[in-house]
């Protein structure tokens, strides 16, 4: 098991170290000079050399990506172009806020994905189960920006029963801050939803036909309890590990859900360093999200081979 | 005729029996199904708009700031964005530059997948150990992340979100072509070619290549999905399609700042036009890739 744990983490850091020479050089390599972009075409060449060899971009490739990757490993992500200011702590804040608004989605789509698989398990092949497969897989491949507009213009102009802006003003009771996160988790539930929902019906599905659960049956358990004890308990399992996975998605639809919903998390942080040619701050960014999929992908799966016997001992192997 | 030209002859004739058979099966499977007949309508419109859409509407670039911000109407049948312009012209026009692109930049993927899921699928070893590597950094990153990075590097074009998209497609159709390419590799025909002296690239391409355009096609009409996706994402956050196109995620973007003064046909309109022509994709693809494996 530790030697399974240990493979794992030695493959997550290479992986993450080709990340950071592949975010290095979009970001830091191509785009040309640094200081020509901040201080704009019109400026002094010897303005731009200043300030070059004050960011060190005039020191060889090398050395420049040593210093960027010794010092974030060191959890110093340097200064901000935009702000002027230590990137870690606005990172830190913008993730916090992200992490609220992820909490809230997942707290409605788990459930939700869940129950939407075991029903459609159970009815399997019916008109419910098609119902709640096709829409599922329609709602996740309709882009973000799709349902935001949609429920904004619904919800919140048409009805107005939400508010548009996630934002809240400082101080905000936990009361506030979840009714202005209501419209914008919901896109975040229809992308998710539809993958949770069909590994947990492919997991019970399979539960459901399997020897055991045949055994349940024959030796006269009511339905009710063969399905809560002895095939849910087993279907679960691959689930758990979908939701981990989900990390990576859910991201990628943060970005789009903050911008439309100005909010200020780790979307709106990627959107404005790009904006602005703030490259520390979208390095770090781009690195930190590169760290949270590659955590919650190892999570998964030493979880999954925590709660599942049959590979817990074949990593003993 | 001698005995030995026999039986080559026949194998030759009945495997192009087979593959008119499989060929007749694939079109019978497909043209069975619903969900291809509504693909089909949805995209063809969407196509149509592309192509002919300029001829039929009004100039949507053409500024009228006497009506600006006009709701829906029988002048303007989805209103006036802030210049003026008629919406309803803009979201029928809007289709060309998003189908261009995600054809264009899925193709692209599609083509360079396919070279490099060969390589690693026959060569194997450290090359297919080194590229898998980087696979997986490449999908520690969502799509729009990558997208953004890209853009940053390249800058903002129609050609950048090509490249962009066609790069990130790569690894992970080159992962589906490589798995294919491992269980033909052992079979007898490769083994047959190899031993008549073929070069390792005439057995990728001539030999191998063509018994597996399924998978190949399946990767390829689910991506359009995916490109699409992304294109709108990016477009929508400005680093995609560029003023003044009529693109629909543009001029989402251009517009949502809007929608506090209730403005929503400069949005709702756009938003819908993505929905169909992503449903019509998709209900394609499926279709597509049910009558390969069935």
């Amino acid at each position: 098991m530790a030697r399974f744990i240990l493979k794992r983490i030695g493959l997550a850091l290479i992986t993450l170290w080709i990340l950071s020479v592949i975010i290095f050089f979009a970001a830091q390599v191509l785009p040309g000079d640094p200081a020509r972009s901040i201080l704009g075409p019109l400026a002094a060449p010897s303005a731009v050399h200043a300030l070059d060899h004050q960011l060190g971009t005039d020191k060889p490739l090398i050395q420049q990506y040593t210093t960027w990757i010794g010092h974030t490993v060191t959890g110093n992500f340097g200064t901000s172009y935009q702000y002027q200011a230590p990137i870690g702590p606005l990172l830190g804040t913008a993730l916090v806020n992200s992490l609220k608004l992820a909490a809230l989605a997942f707290i409605l789509v788990v459930p939700l994905g869940i129950l939407g698989g075991i029903l459609g398990a159970l009815n399997y092949g019916k008109g419910i189960d098609r119902t709640i497969s096709v829409f599922g897989l329609s709602a996740a491949t309709i882009s973000e920006v799709v349902w935001s507009t949609v429920l904004i213009v619904v919800f919140g102009i048409w009805l107005n029963i939400l508010p548009i802006q996630a934002s809240t003003p400082p101080g905000a009771g936990i009361g506030t801050q979840v009714y202005h996160l209501i419209l914008p988790a919901i896109p975040l539930v229809l992308i998710l939803f539809a993958y949770i929902q069909q590994m947990t019906r492919a997991g019970t599905v399979e539960a459901l036909n399997s020897d055991y659960a045949r055994t349940a049956t024959l030796k006269g358990l009511p339905r009710g309890v063969m399905i809560r004890r002895h095939v849910l308990r087993n279907s679960l399992l691959p689930t758990i590990t979908v939701i981990a996975t989900q990390v990576g998605y859910l991201i990628g639809g943060l970005v789009i859900v903050e911008v439309i919903f100005h909010y200020n998390g780790i979307g709106t942080l990627l959107y404005n360093a790009a904006n602005k040619k703030d490259i520390p701050m979208l390095e770090a960014g781009v690195l930190v999200i590169g760290v949270i999929y590659m955590v919650a992908t190892l999570v998964a799966d030493l979880l999954y081979s925590l709660l599942n016997p049959r590979i817990r001992y074949r990593g003993v192997e | 005729m001698s005995i030995g030209t026999v039986p080559v002859e026949s194998a030759a004739a009945i495997g192009a029996g087979q593959a008119e058979v499989r060929r007749r099966e694939f079109l019978q499977d497909l043209v069975r199904q619903k969900s291809f007949y509504a693909g089909v309508v949805l995209l063809g419109f969407w196509i149509l708009a592309a192509i002919f859409g300029s001829l039929v509407v009004k100039d949507p670039y053409a500024q009228n700031l006497l009506s600006i911000n006009q709701a829906p109407s029988g002048a303007h049948w989805f209103g006036t964005d802030q210049l003026g312009r008629d919406m309803f012209a803009r979201v029928i026009t809007g289709s060309r530059d998003i189908l261009i692109t995600t054809v264009l930049a899925t193709l692209l993927g599609t083509v360079m997948g396919t070279i490099l899921g060969l390589f690693m699928g026959y060569w194997r070893g450290a090359v297919d150990d080194v590229l898998g590597r980087i696979v997986e950094a490449f999908l520690a990153l969502p799509l729009v992340v990558t997208g953004i990075l890209g853009v940053v590097a390249l800058g903002a074009s129609n050609t950048t979100l090509i490249i962009i998209i066609a790069i990130v497609f790569t690894p992970l159709i080159a992962r589906t072509v490589r798995a294919a390419v491992l269980v033909e590799r052992d079979l007898d025909y490769v083994a047959a070619a190899r031993l008549r002296g073929e070069s390792s690239l005439y057995i990728m391409f001539a030999e191998i290549l063509p018994n597996i355009t399924a998978p190949i096609v399946v990767e390829f009409t689910v991506r359009l999905g995916y490109a699409i996706f992304t294109i709108v994402a990016l477009s929508f956050l400005g680093f995609g399609i560029q003023p003044p196109s009529s693109d629909w995620g543009l001029d989402i973007s251009n517009n949502y700042g809007q929608l506090g003064a209730g403005y929503w046909w400069e949005v709702l309109f756009d938003a819908l036009a993505i929905a169909t022509l992503v449903v019509g994709v998709n209900m394609l693809s499926t279709s597509i890739e049910s009558a390969l494996e069935g």
